[in-house]
């Protein structure tokens, strides 16, 4: 035996060095799931009732920022990383070293990311988008990253021998690329200031970096990664995914000046948007080659809606990105239906098809009921389309609307309205899908709450002895 | 092979031409705009766009909070980029000198509401009407609009224990108080309106022109 291969630790004690960290992570991201889209389920009803906003807390206003920093920062990226570093520990065969770091950056993560969605609801947004939250929220944030960062870097580095996979490869890009993106966006927006037009010109550069530089690759290694454990056919192209990889990478913060196209900016800045934002069509074609065909995990559908959410993504915002549409659809609901479908639709499915594989790893136990499994898809789905599809039309017939002067903005909001209450509706279903899921997961554990709870206390203890056994041979 | 380099230097390249494209080039363009000055026929020079300062000042944290980004925008676009001008929002476009005083811009990425770049400047010399703070839907032919109001920023006083509050909203109908009461502006009201009133972008810029008025025949 090799001294490569000796260091390869068995499947179930790799998970079992996972549990803590991921599942601290992945539960921490599926509360803030709820809670964001109980927010932007309220956003929408103030919306379309505004007699129900008058009160301080909750406007419209204020809930829709809140519910951007809580499905963004609490479940997205949250969710993300706890995949991430399954995936990352999974592949190489190598247990977590440093899981109780991970974990405890994990609540710090989630005290940041209440602290944000707190203070917004109090009034202390900065209305900047994508950095809605206040200044101290991202301090907060940046530390609890560098820690849960760090430790994964360093875990990971310390055991690894041999090469990448691909899934690795685009973890470990997500993770370098994020602290780079928030520090900067941070350091511009909060602690030194840029004035004037350049914080928007920070904020759409950082909020399509993040998207397309950090979350679209971890969400890519979540369903790649899935494919490989469960034993679905391997990538049709894995040459074009590389290359895709590399081609959204080069991409991801260039297509931020598609926002402020016909803005206050200078020309060749929204030019360089437009271009940036035509090109993106190549590689998320080349990615999309690989996101189709059979998967035998429950989640298997998931990931699928997933993959169709990401090329719909894709080509919309190529299409947007045209000055002929951008005309049009500038300012519309059509942007934030766009956000809904790469958020909630891409990501987010993404992100839970890979929960369907890894929380019973984790946890030791199958999912107890295919039926809610069943239903968790198919509301899912269904809500997906209600809430997106009715803003793309809306967002259609606002913008050309719009586009007649004649049209006061009430008459134009009349128009949309019937599209807002369908989006209503579908948040609804959406909410009620990822309730579904939380309540499959709490029956998996209450079936098996003896062990459920023995597990728990070993957990504990054995993440003690490691801590200390850490400590002493560093002295 | 190691490939941690090279993936690291390809992260790296990759992050740091967005970077220096979108971040530190504009910063090397737009980062020392400055007002435009001009100097008047007696020698007083001034400069546009003017400073917000006091309630105005006040009134902009306020509007951030509020999260009224959500709906409105503030930036006047092009006639070849929609229907701004056409609508009267604007005279001209705005342009990245509009914004030099602003820390920061919040050029809004959402209509649901009117554009409001100019929206002191529509209002003329009327006075803003704080109802459409307290309840936009009171406004004449308003009654379709979906802006939610803000009822918490004003406070409703006995006019015999405080007296009559000259800027007590004059509510009539369905609206109207009890008799004895009165609905007062709290300070946060007050300076949102500053903030709201003071908003104009409406001057002559090199690169920004104002349309010529047509000379009377």
């Amino acid at each position: 035996m090799s001294a490569e291969n000796s260091q390869i630790t068995r499947p179930d004690a790799v998970d079992a060095s996972c549990r803590l960290p991921v599942l601290k992570l992945v539960l921490g991201g599926l509360a803030w799931l709820i809670a964001g889209l109980a927010l932007l389920l309220g956003a929408s009803l103030v919306r379309q009732l505004p007699s129900l906003g008058g009160c301080e807390y909750f406007g419209f206003g204020k809930m829709a920022a809140a519910a951007r920093v809580a499905l963004t920062y609490g479940f997205a990226i949250q969710t993300g990383l706890g995949v991430g570093v399954w995936i990352l520990f999974r592949s190489s065969s190598r247990p977590v070293p440093t899981g109780l770091a991970v974990a405890a950056g994990s609540v710090m993560w989630n005290i940041g990311v209440a602290t944000g969605v707190v203070g917004i609801i109090l009034g202390e947004a900065s209305g900047i988008r994508g950095l809605d939250f206040p200044a101290y929220t991202g301090g907060i944030l940046l530390a609890a990253y560098f820690l849960i960062g760090l430790a994964v870097l360093v875990g990971f580095g310390a055991n690894f021998r041999g090469s990448l996979k691909l899934p690795q490869l685009l973890v470990l890009a997500a993770l370098l690329w994020f602290p780079w993106l928030l520090t900067t966006a941070q350091v511009l927006v909060f602690w030194m200031p840029v004035r004037g037009i350049l914080p928007a010109l920070v904020s759409s550069w950082y909020e399509q970096g993040l998207f397309w530089g950090v979350l679209t690759p971890l969400t890519l290694a979540a369903l790649w990664h899935v494919r490989s454990e469960d034993g679905s056919p391997k990538l049709a192209r894995p040459a074009f995914a590389v290359l895709g990889f590399w081609g959204l990478l080069l991409l991801a913060g260039w297509t931020g000046a598609t926002a402020l196209v016909g803005g206050p900016i200078p020309a060749w800045i929204s030019s360089v948007g437009v271009v940036a934002g035509v090109l993106l069509i190549i590689p998320v074609v080349l990615i999309g080659f690989n996101l189709f065909g059979r998967i035998s995990s429950p989640g298997g559908s998931l990931a699928i809606l997933s993959g169709l959410s990401f090329v719909l993504t894709g080509t919309l915002t190529a299409m947007t990105s045209l000055r002929c549409a951008n005309r049009i659809l500038h300012f519309t609901v059509f942007p934030q239906a766009l956000s809904e479908l790469a958020l909630l639709g891409f990501v987010g499915l993404g992100l839970l098809a890979s929960l369907y594989v890894i929380l019973p790893r984790l946890a030791g136990f199958a999912w107890p009921r295919a039926e809610l499994i069943l239903g968790h898809v198919a509301l899912s789905g269904l809500g997906l389309a209600l809430s997106f599809l009715p803003l793309l039309l809306g967002g259609w017939i606002q913008g050309n609307h719009l586009n007649l002067p004649q049209w006061s903005v009430n008459s134009v909001n009349g128009s949309l309205l019937n599209c807002l209450r369908l989006q209503g509706l579908g948040l609804l279903v959406l909410l009620g899908a990822q309730l579904v899921f939380l309540g499959h997961w709490v029956l998996l554990c209450v079936r098996h709450f003896p062990a459920v709870k023995q597990f728990a206390i070993g957990l504990i203890q054995e993440e003690i002895l490691k801590t200390q056994a850490t400590v002493r041979s560093a002295k | 092979m190691n490939q941690g380099p090279l993936l690291f230097f390809g992260v790296l390249a990759t992050f740091s031409a967005s970077w220096y494209g979108l971040v530190v080039a504009p910063r090397l363009q737009l980062g020392d705009l400055s007002p435009q000055g001009s100097t008047n026929d007696i020698g007083v020079v001034t400069y546009v766009p003017a400073e917000r300062a006091g309630a105005a000042r006040q009134g902009a944290e306020i509007y951030r909070a509020q999260g009224c980004t959500e709906c409105h925008t503030q930036q006047v676009r092009p006639a070849s980029e929609g229907s701004d001008l056409a609508r009267g929002w604007g005279q001209r476009r705005s342009v990245a000198r509009d914004y030099v005083f602003e820390a920061p811009a919040i050029p809004g990425f959402s209509r649901l509401g009117p554009d409001l770049a100019n929206y002191g400047e529509r209002l003329g010399t009327n006075a803003f009407p704080l109802v459409r703070l307290y309840n936009p839907r009171l406004l004449t032919n308003n009654a379709a609009s979906l802006c939610p109001g803000a009822p918490y920023l004003f406070e409703v006083s006995r006019t015999k224990d405080r007296g009559v509050s000259p800027t007590a909203l004059a509510l009539s109908g369905a609206a109207a108080l009890k008799g004895g009461s009165q609905l007062v502006p709290t300070l946060k009201a007050e300076q949102l309106a500053a903030y709201l009133v003071s908003l104009r972008q409406s001057v002559e810029l090199p690169e920004a022109a104002l349309p010529k008025k047509e000379e009377a025949p």
